[in-house]
């Protein structure tokens, strides 16, 4: 019997600082074959990352590995720096998690594709360059001409496409492929998807897919296996792990997937309540001249008391500038923003206008500031937008604690010691705090858990029921889109091209990018997964 | 582009004007008579001041149009900037212009000279408190570059002269006139800011290390110092290719001292003694002259920071310059 590819045996990753020591992995073992596609699915903080970065021995300092990881044969945790340094590109490859930072924003991404080559001198000058190219239409840049472009003119796509290039290009044994979609949207996410995995079944390259995501994780593997507190808990062939879950765990992160089916978690908004908020002509382009891009072209809506609008569409639809210019961030270029009927001042908002209509973000640890402790984060619109004094601010914090179901002691800690879904809760906690009326939420919950995305959406369905709170939501994910809000506008080019009843419009899409969002869903085919449920017909009409 | 420049172009000349303007004010929020100051009486003059008597002084008035309305002194001041007519040096008895132009060449060489130490040692130093083997002399050798920020520049001076001038002979310890006169004043101004601009450096490098980038590349199979040769200096730089700038306006006010010691008869040298001769003229040139060359330098860095990083466009919309990212995912 030949030696797997990959074989992972008895690994410890143990992070130590001047104080404590944390365990994150214990006693793991895997293996994977050649040509096969292996997933790591868990929670963050399973340890799912850390075995990635074990794997490539990109781990710090002050990170104690021990075990043993094999490729083909070679042990990799005994062998001297040096040698690790010539396999790293060349025979272990990574596609990083976040395609927005992972790229050097000063150099061409031509020239970061091709450095891989450089580096272990498998190319230069000419030849590297051809072959860089080659790798860039391989991952799905035809086009030559992207290569010379700078990160940050590329979309959040092109840029994912870019690193699994830079990944491929050296034609390694073994592609570890930490989180690679989670930032981008549906659509995106299965073209990015279809594309790593052909390309690596084309060379019989190994790929370790490590993934929150349940759905993507039985569509894209062959095995899975699932991680629990650093503990492997499950591994078995793909199918058979989502269908009958043996550990707690799994059921749990099958259990916690939200589903198209599943029963909304609001109520339409009754059609006489009163109109809160209303836009109407909203035009908004970057740039001037032909290098302009329209981010926003003549858009209208009404968002009625207790309702709740989900915006739906591909990134670059023109979403988050919606959210911006309702918010007040970004002033459009033509069209005007209303409050009860009263429109945006010409000069700027009021503050009373600031006051109601308020967000939530997309990503609570960089929205808040972490030198700050918790209770004061959340006090800072009123301190900003209110004249109260001390002791009823006081009471104001122990009352939105309770609104969140946050334990009051949190209030005296810093962003750092909490986790993601309490972080989203702080931030949902700050903007109620003024009182408002309206709620914009930008991806609120994409970057959090199943199970805490979940109950996230549990606590925005309850305060838009009992407080009345109008929301917009803005957000890439149907099933979440099914779970919270009634209407739904999806958006294309800057324009809303579809709008409707959210039950309706999804069992009978009228609009071809309503039909290619809803195809796009992972975990159709897998049977489960937001698109599980879908009947077949349905699922081709779709 | 062109919009950019020539915007940035207007700041620049709003920004020369304020400082013109308070150049101006100088001479007239001075508490007394400049014209009597001037001629070396006390400011309240009085009977014991007695060095010049009261016709001098009115003669003096005159010449500096001090008894003529204020906005009519002001509109004539900012036509005698405009065409470089800067009067007669009280104190060297010769044109402004010249006074200046003859001390312009030795502050301009040392000028350059220690931009090109501060920026050589800078990276030296920033280089080496990241990439010398072992955390120990590391951090070791940060300590020793912090130094250079602690210690007054007098001091600085006079040790360099100790050691190379009086100990070794290698240098001059006096005067302009060869390059060799050059080293030791050069190097004084240049030890001072090279301190600052390593540890910015470094603490640049070290935070780029943690970026994301900075794991993707060594996920390529760059070693450590690879990843900051290749990838993390050039974006540690951005932040000190702004202080050099900064750094070549307070070259100017640094000279002063250095110049002093080292007896070099440059622009900072001229300063003191225009200061201390109470040369209004002179001194009125010497602010325009450094808050141009402020001014000039910010220009340059921020035209230039436009070519270095790609990222920065045009901010026409506040939204398109702080959020690029968004910006790109619209465009795609």
């Amino acid at each position: 019997m030949t030696a797997p590819l990959l074989e992972v045996r008895d690994l410890r990753i143990e992070y130590r600082s001047r104080r404590s020591a944390h365990v994150a992995v214990e006693s793991a073992s895997l293996e994977l074959a050649r040509g096969e596609a292996l997933a790591l699915v868990g929670e963050s903080g399973s340890g799912k990352s850390s075995i990635g970065r074990a794997v490539l021995g990109l781990q710090r300092g002050s990170t104690r590995v021990t075990g043993t990881v094999r490729l083909d044969g070679e042990d990799l945790l005994g062998m001297p720096e040096g040698r690790r340094r010539a396999l790293r590109g060349a025979a272990i490859a990574l596609v990083p998690q976040d395609p927005m930072a992972a790229l050097d924003p000063l150099r061409r991404v031509g020239d970061q594709v091709a450095e891989v080559l450089r580096v272990h001198r498998l190319a230069a000058g000419a030849a590297a360059r051809e072959r860089a190219l080659a790798a860039l239409a391989e991952a799905g840049l035809p086009d030559p001409a992207l290569a010379q472009r700078y990160p940050h003119q590329l979309s959040g796509g092109q840029r994912q496409r870019v690193l699994i290039a830079a990944a491929i290009v050296a034609e390694p044994r073994l592609v570890v492929a930490d989180e690679p979609t989670s930032a981008l949207d549906v659509t995106v996410q299965r073209t990015i998807l279809d594309r790593l995995q052909a390309l690596t079944a084309e060379r019989g390259t190994g790929l370790l897919l490590i993934t929150h995501d349940l759905a993507v994780a039985a569509e894209r593997a062959d095995r899975i296996a699932v991680l629990d507190r650093g503990r492997i808990v499950e591994d078995g062939r793909a199918r058979a792990v989502v269908a009958a879950p043996a550990h707690a765990s799994t059921r749990a992160l099958v259990g916690s997937l939200p589903q198209l089916r599943a029963e909304p978690l609001v109520a339409p908004a009754p059609d006489d309540a009163p109109v809160v908020l209303r836009g109407e002509g909203l035009s908004l382009a970057f740039g001037h001249g032909p290098a302009a891009t329209v981010a926003l072209d003549g858009v209208d809506l009404a968002l009625r008391r207790g309702q709740s609008l989900g915006v739906v569409g591909e990134s670059g639809s023109g979403k988050t500038t919606l959210a911006r210019v309702v918010l007040g961030l970004a002033r459009p270029d033509a069209g005007r923003v209303e409050l009860d009927g009263a429109p945006e001042p010409e000069r700027g908002r009021s503050r009373a206008f600031r006051r109601r209509v308020q967000p939530v973000f997309q990503d609570p640890y960089s929205s808040l500031d972490p030198s700050h402790v918790v209770g004061h984060a959340i006090l800072e619109p009123v301190r900003a937008l209110a004249r109260t004094g001390r002791a009823e601010r006081r009471a104001r914090l122990a009352e939105l604690l309770e609104q969140v179901r946050l334990p009051s002691t949190i209030a005296s800690r810093l962003p750092g010691e909490l986790s993601g879904g309490q972080l989203q809760r702080v931030a949902i906690a700050r903007a109620l705090s003024v009182g408002p009326d309206v709620l914009v939420c930008d991806e609120a919950v994409s970057a959090l858990d199943v199970t805490v995305q979940a109950q996230v959406l549990e606590l925005l369905a309850e305060l838009q029921r009992e407080r009345g709170l109008s929301t917009l939501f803005i957000t890439h994910d149907l099933a979440v889109l099914r779970l919270v809000c009634d209407t739904v506008a999806v958006m294309e080019a800057g324009r809303i091209v579809e709008q409707g009843p959210t039950a309706a419009v999804l069992a009978a899409p009228a609009h071809p990018r309503t039909r290619a969002l809803l195809e796009a869903v992972p975990g159709a085919v897998a049977g489960l997964g937001p698109g599980a449920g879908l009947e077949p017909a349905e699922a081709a009409a779709a | 582009m062109t919009r950019y420049v020539l915007r940035r172009l207007g700041h620049a000349l709003v920004v020369l004007w304020g400082a013109v303007t308070l150049s101006f004010l100088v001479v007239q929020l001075i508490p007394g008579d400049p014209a009597r100051i001037m001629l070396g009486g006390g400011a309240s003059g009085g009977e014991g001041a007695g060095a010049a008597d009261d016709g001098q002084v009115a003669a003096l008035r005159t010449e500096l149009g001090l008894d003529r309305p204020v906005l009519a002194q002001y509109a004539a001041y900012l036509v005698r900037v405009v065409t470089l007519d800067w009067g007669t040096s009280f104190a060297k008895r010769q044109p402004v212009t010249d006074v200046i132009a003859s001390g312009l060449e030795s502050t301009l060489q040392l000028g350059a000279a220690s931009i090109a130490l501060t920026v050589v040692l800078g990276m030296l130093f920033g280089l080496g408190g990241v990439l010398l083997p072992g955390r120990w002399v590391r951090s070791a050798f940060q300590s020793i570059t912090v130094l250079g920020i602690a210690v007054p520049s007098f001091w600085l001076a006079i040790l360099l002269l100790q050691v190379f001038s009086f100990g070794l002979g290698w240098f001059p310890a006096f005067g302009a006139g060869s390059p060799a006169a050059l080293v030791l004043p050069a190097l004084t101004l240049a030890l001072l800011s090279a301190g600052t601009l390593g540890q910015l450096l470094t603490r640049g490098i070290e935070d780029g290390l943690r970026e994301p980038y900075a794991d993707t590349a060594r996920a390529r199979g760059l070693s450590r110092a690879g990843v900051v040769l290749r990838h993390v200096l050039r974006n540690a730089s951005l932040p000190v290719f702004t202080m050099v700038g900064m750094l070549i306006g307070s070259i100017l006010s640094g000279a002063t001292i250095v110049e002093t010691i080292y007896g070099r008869p440059g622009v900072g040298n001229l300063f003191v003694v225009a200061v201390q001769a109470r040369d209004f003229p002179l001194i009125q040139a010497l602010v325009v002259l450094t808050g141009g060359v402020f001014v000039l330098v910010t220009l340059v860095v921020d035209i230039a920071y436009r070519w270095i990083d790609p990222r920065v466009v045009e901010p026409d919309r506040r939204e398109g310059a702080r959020r690029p990212r968004e910006r790109a995912g619209a465009a795609a």
